[in-house]
């Protein structure tokens, strides 16, 4: 009966490992998965380099990119405070002025966030496409 | 016995046409999201998953209060029945919601509350069927099990209000949400039938694994009675 009972250590002991990598390794980046901009002022010195997520609304109209796309400059507000932000890529499909965004990167000297990736934090509303517009698929995706 | 028998198969085909009847409310009849387009269809089967998924969990902490009262081994056995739909369905969550996360968060995977704490419950529960596997011969068996289907439970409520508690990347719930319903007509329709269809197929597959666990269970006690 010795056999089984180390088989049940090591199968308990990698399960217990596992939550406990996922709860310290992860979980206390999680908790803050990422901050809002008036945290962002708020803590400025202290987080800057450091890899990090920003998240709150696209503000509308400030959204410039270049001829191919690939490098855009936008700011990230909470409605009150604004971080601006600059990315190399792509920008995800559904990426929307005045729609929700959370950026991961980091905070530079000169105040502007440089953003690794972009990601679209959207509602739990559904809606279907206005009757007008039916025939077309809605214009970001098909 | 037989009849038994004949109500599950009954159960079975009943769950399939509904299967079929719910993949054309999702796929054809239900209206693209005005914001995600078709993409948002995922939903319909996201969502369903993990209700049972939910749903499997707290049958097995269920059953598994049930065995350490009346130390039956019926409980048991239903426990592990559940515990294999439930890692089943956790598993698709993870999977739908990854290719649903790709095309509208723009990623597959975060280490976000929502899905962190899903991935735990996912391997909690594989835990639990390899917690089983190794103690085939043993007669804590199902004391053990028990208690781990008891505690793994606990994520459960975690899960769930995960995106209350914490800030994430994933949305908060359309259905059960504070502000009401945040998804009419025909989507809500074809969301609410595929939690009833899904349901229907976890009661289908839940008593198919539980004859299944009990032959085994039979197998190795060809002199004992269940």
């Amino acid at each position: 009966m010795k056999k089984p009972k180390i088989k049940v250590y090591v199968a308990v002991s990698l399960i217990v490992g596992a939550i406990v990598y996922l709860v310290y390794g992860n979980f206390q980046d999680t908790m803050v998965y990422f901050y809002t901009p008036q945290e962002i002022h708020e803590k400025n010195d202290s987080i800057r380099h450091q890899s990090l997520r920003v998240g709150g609304l696209v503000k509308v109209q400030s959204l410039r990119q270049d001829k191919g796309k690939l490098n855009s400059t936008f700011v990230i507000t909470d409605g009150g405070y604004d971080v601006r932000v600059a990315y190399k890529g792509l920008l995800p499909d559904l990426f929307k002025e005045g729609k929700g965004a959370i950026v991961e990167g980091k905070l530079a000297g000169d105040q502007t966030f440089y953003a690794t990736n972009v990601m679209v934090k959207h509602s739990e509303e559904y809606k279907p496409v206005p009757l007008k517009k039916k025939g077309g698929p809605p214009e970001h995706a098909q | 016995m037989k009849a038994a028998v004949r109500m599950r198969e009954v159960i079975g085909v009943l769950a399939l046409l509904c299967v079929g009847a719910g993949l054309y409310l999702a796929l054809v009849a239900a209206p693209s999201d005005e914001y995600q387009g078709n993409v948002q269809r995922i939903m319909y089967i996201h969502v369903p998953c993990a209700w049972n998924a939910y749903m499997a969990f707290v049958g097995v902490a269920l059953f598994s209060v049930l065995y350490l009262i009346t130390r039956h081994k019926i409980w048991d056995l239903m426990g592990a029945a559940s515990a294999s739909i439930g890692v089943l369905f956790t598993g698709i969550t993870l999977l739908s919601g990854a290719i649903w996360g790709k095309p509208v968060w723009h990623v597959w995977w975060t280490w976000d509350a929502r899905l962190t704490t899903t991935l735990i419950l996912f391997l909690i529960y594989v835990g639990y069927l390899m917690l089983r596997n190794f103690l085939r011969d043993d007669s804590r068996l199902e004391t053990y099990c028990a208690v781990l289907g008891i505690i793994g439970a606990v994520d459960i409520p975690i899960v769930h209000f995960s995106v209350v508690w914490w800030r994430t990347l994933h949305q908060p719930a359309t259905v059960i949400n504070p502000e009401g319903v945040k998804m009419h007509g025909l989507m809500l329709f074809t969301l609410l039938f595929n939690l009833f269809v899904f349901t229907l197929v976890y009661v289908y597959l839940f008593l198919k694994r539980f004859h299944l666990e009990a032959l085994r269970w039979k197998k190795d006690r060809p002199l004992e009675d269940v």
